[in-house]
């Protein structure tokens, strides 16, 4: 796994980049988050599209249309017996570093708040169906789910698509997704809450699968005709 | 001259739009520098790719080393250096550094950076893709030379470089075949075998994604002759265009390559013969077999 990060790494062009990336943004929007998050709504207007942007902005950076008909290219991955195992491997990491990265500025502000009691818990809860509900690091979870599910398949069909009009018109529908998932999320009832998490965790684990198996499947056999080039 | 076969090629084809590379049967000897010679688009880079485990989508059959081709042992063994989109764009000299040691065991830093110095490689900061193309050629060759290997498959390899580069070249290639005392072997392709006439012991000319001419370099040397002369008439016009390999007429008269067997045929004409170079000798066949008229 230490090759397959540095060979991750090594997607990053500059060294500031790198630096972004790694550390600045995910701390950046874990302290936003940590101000913002407790504010109904607040995630979604600010936290969550700008993770959403920040995410595909990476994704651009590093493997931009890497599955496309115009695809990046890397010959040299090629010509070793290791190359696409390792190539195999960084994908993974991109996977996981998404994932903790998601889930550490959604989640840990709200355990934080909990710990520390800062809200006065029945100013911030909100009312459903006549019962007052609180907000629940469990809601969090579920909309870090949704989110991640969305920008999963955004990086996805970015990963496959070269063209920046239709990247656009899909961002739009993720931003969109984002702006109405916490008022989706925070409409389930307390008693579901807990499938609709296991169930947002099966889709992910379906969508990470189905795309890492096609970037893959893909890469194979990126200098055949099978992209239509010599 | 009894060698074995550092690659032997067996049915290989692939079909394009418009052309096929087809090769029957085809052994590179081990222990010398075999040039792959052909016009644009003769199928040289595609047979390269093949070889080089990059390409899957032919059908045939490749082994190495007397083995089939198969595992990853095999590609630690082989060097290739290709063209275009060899490296990500952004990669330095360093990244390059930093993802051959992760890609190969034998790859050595300290070589490596030590080809960087003698090629005068000093962009070492730039992304590959702002490097001059000879830069770019200089640095692929530092990562491929700095590694262990028996066989280096290389792709036009002398293209980009200046005639002090060329001539560089040529010493690592001699010098990476004395070191391996018949173990180390090259193939490189060119389409320009002037650059590369002294460094080549084999030769193999790829006309039309087919084989039509092979062998050891003073075979073909025996096999072929320059013929120059003179003649007037149309009868001898004729003789000379249906014995030589693309026959060139001028008002002084008309030269080409001839097979040595056929000189008898030209015994009526006022003709010179003189030793072909392996330029001369490759122009001449592939003229026999090009599309260009």
């Amino acid at each position: 796994m230490k090759n397959a990060v540095k060979l991750y790494t090594t997607f990053i062009p500059t060294i500031a980049l790198k630096w972004i990336v790694y550390l600045v943004y995910p701390i950046v929007l874990l302290m936003m988050s940590t101000v913002f998050c407790g504010y109904y709504l607040s995630c979604a207007l600010f936290i969550m599209p700008l993770i959403y942007g920040a995410e595909l902005f990476i994704n651009i950076l590093m493997f931009r249309g890497i599955a496309s008909d115009e695809p990046l290219r890397i010959e040299y991955l090629h010509t070793s017996g290791k190359g696409l195992r390792l190539f195999g491997d960084a994908l993974l990491f991109d996977y996981l570093r998404r994932f903790v990265t998601v889930f550490a500025i959604m989640i840990l502000p709200e355990i934080y708040d909990k710990l520390i009691s800062r809200y006065n818990i029945a100013s911030f809860s909100i009312v459903v169906d006549g019962e007052n509900k609180v907000l629940s690091p469990i809601y969090y979870l579920t909309a870090a789910l949704l989110l991640i599910i969305v920008i999963e398949i955004e990086v996805f069909l970015a990963r496959k698509i070269n063209g920046a009009t239709i990247i656009f018109l899909i961002s739009f529908f993720g931003y969109l997704v984002c702006l109405l998932q916490e008022m989706m999320i925070f409409a389930v009832p307390a008693k579901r809450i807990i499938v609709t998490t296991v169930i947002f965790a099966v889709i992910y684990l379906i969508v990470i699968s189905f795309s890492y198996n096609n970037i893959m499947e893909f890469e194979e056999r990126k200098f055949s005709d099978f992209i239509g080039k010599e | 001259m009894d060698t074995s076969a550092v690659i032997e090629i067996k049915n290989v084809s692939k079909k394009f739009k418009g052309f096929e590379l087809s090769i029957d049967n085809l052994e590179i000897p081990e222990g010398f520098s075999t040039a792959l010679i052909g016009e644009n688009g003769a199928g040289k880079s595609t047979l390269l790719n093949i070889l080089a485990g990059i390409r899957k989508d032919y059908n045939g059959e490749v082994s190495f080393f007397n083995q089939r081709f198969e595992g990853k042992d095999i590609r630690e063994n082989i060097g290739y250096e290709g063209t275009d989109d060899f490296f990500l764009p952004h990669w330095t000299v360093k990244d390059i550094e930093t993802v051959s040691k992760m890609l190969f065991e034998s790859f050595n830093s300290d070589r490596y950076n030590m080809l960087c110095d003698e090629l005068n490689i000093t962009e070492t900061e730039k992304s590959f893709s702002k490097l001059s193309d000879g830069m770019k050629m200089k640095t692929i060759l530092s990562a491929v030379f700095a590694r262990d290997t028996s066989l280096l498959l290389l792709d036009e390899p002398a293209s980009p470089l200046d005639p002090l580069m060329r001539d560089k070249l040529c010493s690592m290639i001699r010098d990476y075949i004395d070191e391996g005392n018949g173990q180390k072997s090259v193939l490189f392709s060119t389409h320009n075998i002037s650059d590369m006439e002294n460094v080549t012991d084999y030769a193999v000319i790829i006309e039309q994604g087919k084989v039509v001419e092979q062998g050891f370099v003073e075979d073909l040397k025996e096999k072929y002759v320059m013929v120059k002369g003179e003649t007037a008439d149309e009868s001898g016009k004729e003789l000379v265009t249906n014995t030589l390999c693309g026959a060139a007429f001028s008002r002084y008269g008309f030269e080409g390559l001839c097979p040595a067997e056929d000189l008898d045929k030209l015994a009526g004409l006022d003709i010179a013969v003189e030793t072909a170079t392996l330029s001369q000798i490759c122009v001449g066949v592939m003229k026999k077999y090009t599309l260009i008229h």
